[in-house]
C-alpha cells in the first residue's frame, strides 16, 4: 500500500509540475459574432470584430442570467494577414480571443474583386475557423454594415445572427453559404460560388423634420422610404424602412476566386430554382386577361431540376428541364382562373413568364459573368472517365460558348385557402 | 507467452483496432492525394489482394495446428530464421506503434489540445498502453472487444451525419487517374490491411484454424466495407482537391456536418473515437511486441520486460521531426509498404515448406 | 471448531460424569463464570448433569422437555433416546465438539457410565423478527429482508426455495470467535467447483476475530484493494433466491443480515429483483435510466469541466455567454470550483447519514439549500456547477449497490482531475484505463464483465421472463437451461 500511494503522489506532482497548457477558463474568453474584412493599402488587410462585453460591473450572479442585449463592442485592426490581426487584438482586450463562436464572415466587394484569396483562403488553415461559417459579401466597407448590424439587437446577435440565416429558408432572398462550399468551390475548375450580398441602405434624412400637421406628432416611419418599387432589389435599393439599416439581399457571383457581379433579389430567387429545395418565389404578375390588376403566384420547384449533358463537336450542350409548382395566391380581378378554360391560359402565361425569367438569368451568369454558379461542369465530367481527360477538356474555357437548352413544366395546384 | 483465449469475435476486434485507427487520420486524405475520386476502387481491389494473401498463407498455419508463426518459421526454416522473424516482427510494431502513436498525437494537438507539447499528448497515450498491458493480455482482448464497437459506430454516426452535405457529383470522373494507376496503387494500399497477419501470431489462442481464418476474412471485411464507405462519404463531401489537403478527415467530416441552429457543435467530441482507437492501438500494439520478442527468446513477460519493449517505441515516436516528415517518410512505411514483410514472410515461409515437403516425398 | 481453541488437546467425552464435570468447568472457567449453568440430577440411581450458558439456552424447553421427562419417577425405559422428548438429539463423543454445542445455545446432558454425551437442541435466545428491508426497498417485490439469525435466513430462503436441493453447509470462520457462516447453494444446478473454492477459501482465513460478513468479504474476495467488490451483499431473500438459482452460492453469516453473494458480475450488480416483477419494456426503461445514472455519476462533473475549460466550442452561443457571465465573479478556476462543491456534497451526505431519523433527512435538505443558494449568491461557485453537481448525486444515489455508489465516487473524482489537465484526452484516457481494469478483475476465477457478445442476456434491453433460456454461461452451471425455447405451453395450438 505504501508503494501505490508512493507512485500516486510522484504521479500527481508530474501533473501539478506539468501544467494545463490549454485551459481556458471560460468567461476569461472573449467571444468574437461577427468578423469582417477590408481591403487596405500595400495588400494589408483590415479586421473587424464585433463581441458582446460579458464583464457586467458588480453584477454578477445575483442578477440572475444576462444575456447582453445590445451591449457590443466593435473592434478594427490593420495588419498584413488575417491571423496576425486577430493575434493584435490582445493588445487590448483582457481575455484570448475566441473565434469558434463566429456566426458570419462579412468581405467587402472591394476585397471580393480583387484579393479574397490571399486572405480568406490562407486563413483556413487556422483551426479555430469552423467549416459552418456564413460568407457575406457587404457592398459598403465590412466595418460599417458590422456596425449597423450590432446596433439594434433586441436579443443576444448570437442567436440573432441564427435565426436570420433562417429566414433564407422563407424567402430565398439571398442564400446562405458555409465557408467550406465557399472555399471548396472558390479554387476548384469545376464550378464557381456564390455569397450572399449585403449592404447598408442609406440613412432617410432629417426624419423629425416633418412639421407635425394639425398639431399631432408623425413617427416617421413609412413615410421616409425613398427608393422605388422594382422586380429586384440589391441592398440599399429596398424599399422598406425601419432604424437597422443594415440589409441583406442578393448574391454576389464568383468566378476564379473573383467577385464578377451581383444577382438581385429576384434573381436569386430564380436561381434558388435550380438549387434549393421547397423556396417559394413570390411573382406579382398583371393579369393576363386585365392588364390592371395583379395576380400574385408563388412558385415552387417540384422536384430537382435534371441536367443531362452531352459532348458535341467538342461543344459541350446540356438539356437543363425544371418542374415548377405553382399557387395561386391573389387574383386582384377576382377573375375565376380554376376554371378548365381560363386554366390553361394562366398556366401558359406563367410559365412564358418563368422561362423569361430562367433565360435571363442563364444568359447573365453564362455570356456575361461567365461563371458557373449552376454547377454544370460537375454534369459535364460525367462525360469523362478520367481525371486526365476532364482537365485536358479545359471546361472553363468553353463555358462561354455552351449550348443550354431549358424545358419548364408547370402546374399550378392550389388556389390558397379560399374556395375557387 | 501469455495464455489467452480468443473467439473469432476477439480476433475481429484486435486486427480491427490496428486498422480502423488508419481512418481517423492523415490516411483518408493521403488517399483522396493518391488517387483522386477512385481510391474506393483501389481500397476494394486491395482488399480483395489481402484477403487472398491471407488465405494462401493461412495455409501454412493449418498445415502445424497449435503454433504460432514465429514457431512454425523456426521448423520450416530453422531457429535462427525463426529469431530473426521474431525481432523483426517485434521491431516492426515498435515502429508500427511508435509512428501510430505519433500521428494520433498530431491530430489531437491540432484538432483539440492545441499548445500542449506533443511529447505529453503522445507520452500519455503509452502510459495507458503500458497500465493496459501491466492489467494483463485478457484485459486487452476484453476491452478491444468494447472499444471496436464504439469505433464501428463512431464511423457509421459520421456518415450518418453528413447525409444532406453529400454530392455525389464529386466522385465524376469515375476512373480516377486511370485504370492502371489504381492497379498499381492498390498493390501498395493492401499495407493498410497487411496487420490481419498477426492473428498468426495468436494461433494457439483460436480453438482451431478454422476460427482464425473465419475470424481474419471477416476482419478484412468489415475493415474494408469501413474504409470504402467512409472514403466514398467524405470524397462526397469535400472534393478530391479540397480532401487532400485535410489533416483528419474524419473530424473535418464531423465539423462540416450543420442541419440546425442547435445541432452543430459536437465535433470535439469526436476526439474520443481518436483517443479510444489510438489508446487501444498503442495497447494491442505493445502487447505484440512483447508477446513476439517473448515467442521469439522464449521468455514470461513481466512488468519489466513490458517497460523494457517500450523504450524502442519511444524512439519511433521521437524519431519525426515534423508533420511533413512524419506523413512523407514514416507513414509511408506502415501504410503502402510493409505488406512486403507482413504478408510477404509467411507466404515464402509456406512456399519454403511446401518446397520441403515435396523434396522429402521425393527422397522418400 | 477450530484448532486454536482446542488448545492442542484431543478429547473425549469420558465415562465417569465427575471427570466430564471437571472438564466442562474448566473449559468455562466455572463458578467465576457466571454465564454457564450445571444442573445435576440423578435418573435411575445413576448420577448426570445438564449444562447450558443462560440465554443462549431456552431454560423452558430443558425444564419441560428434558428435565421433567428423566425425573418423572414413572419411566421405565432406560433409553435417554425414548424419554428425552427434544426435538434433536446427537450423541456426541468428541469433547469440543460439545462444547461448540452449548456455545450454539443447545444444551449438553452427560450420564455417569456413558461415553456420549448428548446435545439436545434447545435454541432460545432473543432475535431481531423478520423486517422490511432497510436499504433494497421495493416497490412491487416482497418486503421481507434477512436478519441476523443463521437460522431465520436459511428459513426464508427455504420458503422461497422448496426444493430438496437447497444445501446448507456450515463452516466456523475466526479461530477465537467461531463465526458461524452458511454456505448455501442449489445441489444439480451450482458447479460444485465453486462450492469447494468458497469452503477453501472460508477455511483458510486465519485469524483471531471475525466480526461481520463485511470483513469475511474482504478476506474472501480475489483482489483486495480493488476499486471494485467483487463479491456482493444483499438484504433481500428473494434476490438471494434468484442468484442461488443461476448457480451462485449464498454465504451466510450468523450475525449480519447480509447475505455474501459469490461470484458476482458487474452488471449483475446494476439489475435489481424488482426488475422480474416488471414486464420487460418497463424494466427496461428503468434500467436505461439507471444506465444513464451510472455514468453521469462519474463521468458528468469531468465532461462539464473538459468543455467549459478545454473545449468551450462546443457548448452553444447563447449558453456560451451565460455561463460566462455567471462564472465571471468566481475568483479561482472551475477544477477547484467543482473539487470543492463536490466535497461539500459528500459532508452533508455523512452528516445527515450519521444523525438519526427525520433530523438526518432534513440536515439533507437544509445544508443542501444553504450551501447552494448562499454559495450561489455570494460568488463563490456559479450556477452551473451546482446543478452538474446535484445530477451527478442524484446520479449516485440511483445505484442499487452501496458499494458501488463508493466505487463510483473515487472513480468520479479521478476522472475530474484527468479532464482538470488534459480535457477530453484526460478522460478518454482515464476511460480506457478503467475498461481495462475493470475486465482485467475475476470474481472466483470467473470474469468479472462478460465479454461483448459472450450469448449471457444483456443488461439492455431486458429480455422478457420467457425468453431467458440459458443461466449465466461463466457460472458453468450443471444445469445450463433454465427454460425451453417454448415456456409458455399454453400458447401452444392457440
Amino acid at each position: 500500500m505504501k508503494k501505490v500511494s508512493l507512485v500516486l503522489i510522484c504521479t500527481l506532482c508530474l501533473f501539478l509540475l506539468s501544467g494545463c497548457w490549454d485551459k481556458r477558463e471560460l468567461e476569461d474568453n472573449t467571444f468574437v459574432v461577427l468578423l469582417g474584412l477590408d481591403e487596405s493599402e500595400d495588400k494589408n488587410v483590415i479586421l473587424t470584430a464585433a463581441f458582446p462585453l460579458t464583464q457586467t460591473e458588480g453584477g454578477g450572479a445575483n442578477e440572475g442570467v444576462d444575456n447582453g442585449s445590445g451591449e457590443y463592442t466593435v473592434m478594427s485592426v490593420k495588419a498584413p494577414t488575417v491571423v496576425e490581426a486577430l493575434n493584435m487584438f490582445s493588445t487590448k482586450l483582457s481575455g484570448p480571443i475566441a473565434i469558434y463562436t463566429v456566426k458570419t464572415i462579412i468581405i467587402s466587394r472591394a476585397l471580393a474583386e480583387s484579393d479574397i484569396l490571399r486572405h480568406v483562403f490562407s486563413s483556413w488553415r487556422y483551426e479555430e475557423v469552423r467549416n459552418t461559417t456564413n460568407i457575406l459579401i457587404s457592398e459598403c466597407r465590412a466595418a460599417e454594415f458590422i456596425q449597423e448590424r450590432v446596433k439594434a439587437s433586441p436579443i443576444d446577435p448570437l442567436r440573432q445572427e441564427e435565426l436570420l440565416l433562417e429566414q433564407a429558408n422563407t424567402s430565398a432572398y439571398y442564400k446562405p453559404v458555409q465557408l467550406l462550399e465557399f472555399l471548396t468551390n472558390l479554387k476548384s475548375d469545376g464550378a464557381d460560388v456564390v455569397a450572399m450580398y449585403g449592404g447598408i441602405a442609406s440613412k432617410s434624412e432629417d426624419k423629425n423634420s416633418r412639421a407635425p400637421e394639425d398639431g399631432k406628432e408623425t413617427s416617421g416611419i413609412g413615410t421616409g422610404i425613398k427608393e422605388t418599387v422594382k422586380d429586384g432589389y440589391l441592398p440599399g435599393e429596398i424599399p422598406i424602412q425601419a432604424e437597422n439599416t443594415s440589409e441583406i439581399s442578393g448574391l454576389a457571383v464568383f468566378h476564379k476566386a473573383k467577385m464578377v457581379g451581383v444577382l438581385n433579389s429576384s434573381e436569386a430567387q430564380t436561381y434558388s430554382m435550380f438549387t434549393q429545395g421547397k423556396l417559394k418565389k413570390i411573382l406579382t404578375l398583371p393579369d393576363p386577361l386585365k392588364p390592371d390588376s395583379d395576380i400574385v403566384v408563388s412558385i415552387m420547384p417540384a422536384s430537382k431540376c435534371e441536367i443531362r449533358s452531352a459532348i458535341k463537336n467538342n461543344i459541350p450542350v446540356f438539356d437543363i428541364s425544371i418542374n415548377l409548382v405553382c399557387s395561386v395566391e391573389s387574383i386582384q380581378s377576382e377573375i375565376d382562373y380554376t376554371s378548365p378554360e381560363k386554366y390553361n391560359i394562366l398556366t401558359e402565361y406563367v410559365k412564358g413568364m418563368c422561362t423569361e425569367d430562367i433565360v435571363s438569368l442563364i444568359r447573365k451568369i453564362q455570356k456575361e459573368y461567365n461563371a458557373d454558379i449552376l454547377k454544370l461542369g460537375d454534369k459535364l465530367a460525367y462525360n469523362f472517365r478520367t481525371v486526365k481527360e476532364w482537365e485536358d477538356y479545359n471546361w472553363s474555357e468553353k463555358y462561354k460558348d455552351a449550348e443550354i437548352n431549358l424545358t419548364v413544366e408547370l402546374d399550378i395546384e392550389g388556389t390558397g385557402i379560399m374556395m375557387p | 507467452m501469455e495464455k489467452l483465449k480468443l473467439r473469432a469475435y476477439d480476433g475481429i476486434a484486435l486486427t480491427g483496432l490496428l486498422m480502423l485507427p488508419a481512418l481517423f487520420s492523415t490516411e483518408l486524405s493521403k488517399l483522396a492525394e493518391q488517387n483522386n475520386t477512385a481510391a474506393w476502387i483501389a481500397l476494394l481491389i486491395a482488399s480483395i489482394i489481402m484477403l487472398c494473401l491471407f488465405l494462401i498463407a493461412a495455409c501454412l498455419m493449418g498445415r502445424y495446428e497449435g503454433k504460432n508463426i514465429i514457431e512454425i518459421t523456426s521448423i520450416v526454416m530453422g531457429r535462427p530464421f525463426g529469431i530473426i522473424y521474431g525481432v523483426a516482427l517485434g521491431v516492426y510494431f515498435c515502429y508500427f506503434t511508435g509512428i501510430q502513436i505519433r500521428e494520433s498525437a498530431e491530430i489531437l494537438k491540432i484538432y483539440g489540445l492545441s499548445l500542449t507539447p506533443i511529447y505529453i499528448v503522445a507520452g500519455l497515450i503509452l502510459l495507458t498502453a503500458v497500465i493496459m498491458n501491466f492489467l494483463g493480455g485478457r484485459a486487452i482482448v476484453k476491452s478491444a472487444g468494447l472499444f471496436y464497437i464504439i469505433v464501428i459506430l463512431g464511423i457509421v454516426f459520421i456518415m450518418l451525419l453528413g447525409l444532406n452535405r453529400y454530392n455525389p457529383d464529386n466522385l465524376i470522373p469515375l476512373l480516377g487517374n486511370g485504370m492502371a494507376d489504381i492497379t498499381t496503387n492498390s498493390l501498395f494500399i493492401t499495407s493498410i490491411f497487411d496487420s490481419v497477419i498477426i492473428l498468426f501470431l495468436f494461433a494457439p489462442a483460436f480453438s482451431n484454424t478454422v476460427k482464425m481464418k473465419k475470424s481474419g476474412v471477416l476482419s478484412i471485411a468489415l475493415t474494408a466495407a469501413a474504409c470504402i464507405l467512409l472514403y466514398l462519404c467524405f470524397v462526397m463531401m469535400f472534393s478530391p482537391s479540397v480532401a487532400s489537403k485535410m489533416m483528419s478527415g474524419f473530424i473535418e467530416m464531423g465539423k462540416s456536418s450543420y442541419y440546425n441552429r442547435f445541432f452543430s457543435r459536437f465535433e470535439s467530441s469526436l476526439l474520443f473515437f481518436l483517443i479510444f482507437s489510438s489508446a487501444m492501438l498503442a495497447s494491442i500494439g505493445l502487447f505484440i511486441t512483447k508477446e513476439s520478442f517473448a515467442c521469439t527468446f522464449k521468455l514470461r513477460p513481466s512488468k519489466a520486460f513490458t517497460i523494457i519493449c517500450v523504450v524502442p517505441i519511444l524512439i519511433a515516436i521521437i524519431i519525426p521531426t515534423s508533420t511533413l516528415d512524419l506523413t512523407q517518410k514514416y507513414l509511408p512505411v506502415i501504410r503502402r509498404y510493409s505488406v512486403a514483410f507482413m504478408a510477404g514472410f509467411p507466404v515464402l515461409v509456406l512456399i519454403v515448406s511446401t518446397i520441403k515437403r515435396i523434396f522429402k516425398y521425393e527422397k522418400s | 471448531m477450530n484448532n486454536e481453541f482446542k488448545k492442542g488437546r484431543d478429547m473425549e467425552i469420558q465415562s465417569s460424569v465427575l471427570k466430564n464435570r471437571e472438564m466442562f468447568e474448566q473449559t468455562f472457567n466455572y463458578p467465576t463464570n457466571k454465564d454457564i449453568v450445571f444442573r445435576d440430577f440423578k435418573f435411575l440411581s445413576k448420577d448426570g448433569f445438564v449444562v447450558y450458558i443462560d440465554g443462549m439456552a431456552g431454560g423452558d424447553k430443558i425444564s419441560d422437555f428434558i428435565l421433567r421427562p428423566l425425573l418423572n419417577k414413572d419411566g421405565i425405559s432406560r433409553d435417554l433416546k425414548s424419554i428425552l422428548q427434544i426435538s434433536s438429539l446427537i450423541e456426541e463423543t468428541d469433547f469440543d465438539e460439545a462444547v461448540s454445542a452449548i456455545l450454539q445455545g443447545d444444551c449438553v446432558l452427560c450420564m455417569d457410565g456413558d461415553a456420549n454425551a448428548y446435545v439436545c437442541e434447545t435454541k432460545s435466545f432473543d432475535k431481531r423478527g423478520v423486517e422490511k428491508p432497510q436499504v433494497e426497498s421495493s416497490i412491487v417485490g416482497a418486503l421481507e429482508a434477512f436478519t441476523e439469525t443463521l437460522r431465520t435466513n436459511t428459513t426464508l430462503l427455504h420458503r422461497i426455495i422448496k426444493n430438496p436441493g437447497l444445501t446448507t453447509e456450515m463452516v466456523a470462520v475466526g479461530k477465537l470467535n467461531n463465526l458461524t457462516c452458511g454456505v448455501v447453494y442449489v445441489n444439480g444446478v451450482v458447479n460444485m467447483e465453486f462450492v469447494e473454492e468458497v469452503k477453501r477459501r472460508l477455511k483458510g482465513i486465519d485469524t483471531d476475530f471475525v466480526q461481520s460478513g463485511g470483513m469475511i468479504e474482504q478476506f474472501i474476495e480475489d483482489h483486495d484493494s480493488s476499486l471494485f467488490q467483487t463479491v456482493t451483499t444483499t438484504e433481500r431473500p428473494d434476490n438471494t433466491a434468484a442468484l442461488l438459482m443461476q448457480g451462485r452460492i449464498a454465504i451466510i453469516v450468523d450475525g449480519s443480515p447480509r447475505v455474501i453473494i459469490a461470484p458476482i458480475t458487474l452488471f449483475s450488480m446494476l439489475k435489481t429483483s424488482e426488475e422480474s416483477a416488471l414486464r420487460a419494456p418497463f424494466a427496461s426503461a428503468v434500467r436505461a435510466i439507471r444506465i444513464i445514472a451510472v455514468l453521469s455519476a462519474f463521468l458528468m462533473p469531468a465532461l462539464y469541466l473538459a468543455i467549459t475549460t478545454y473545449h468551450p466550442e462546443m457548448i452553444p452561443a447563447s449558453l456560451l455567454l451565460s455561463i460566462a457571465k455567471s462564472r465571471v465573479n468566481i475568483p479561482y478556476p472551475a477544477l477547484v470550483e467543482l473539487l470543492v462543491m463536490e466535497f461539500a456534497f459528500e459532508l452533508i451526505r455523512e452528516a445527515g447519514r450519521h444523525i438519526p431519523g427525520a433530523l438526518g433527512s432534513t440536515i439533507g435538505i437544509v445544508g443542501g439549500l444553504i450551501l447552494g443558494e448562499a454559495a450561489v449568491s455570494a460568488g463563490f461557485v456559479s450556477q452551473g456547477c451546482v446543478i452538474v453537481i446535484a445530477f451527478t448525486g442524484l446520479g449516485n444515489f440511483a445505484i442499487p449497490q452501496y458499494q458501488l455508489a463508493f466505487t463510483a465516487q473515487l472513480i468520479r473524482i479521478l476522472f475530474i482531475i484527468c479532464a482538470g489537465f488534459f480535457g477530453f484526452l484526460g478522460i478518454g484516457l482515464a476511460f480506457v484505463v478503467l475498461v481495462g481494469y475493470v475486465n482485467s478483475l475475476t470474481s472466483f476465477g470467473t470474469d468479472y464483465v462478460n465479454p461483448v457478445f459472450s450469448g449471457d442476456a444483456p443488461l439492455f434491453p431486458k429480455q422478457p421472463v420467457w425468453e431467458y433460456e440459458n443461466r449465466p454461461s461463466a457460472l458453468r452451471a450443471k444445469k445450463p437451461q433454465y427454460q425451453p425455447i417454448i415456456s409458455r405451453i399454453w400458447k401452444k395450438g392457440n
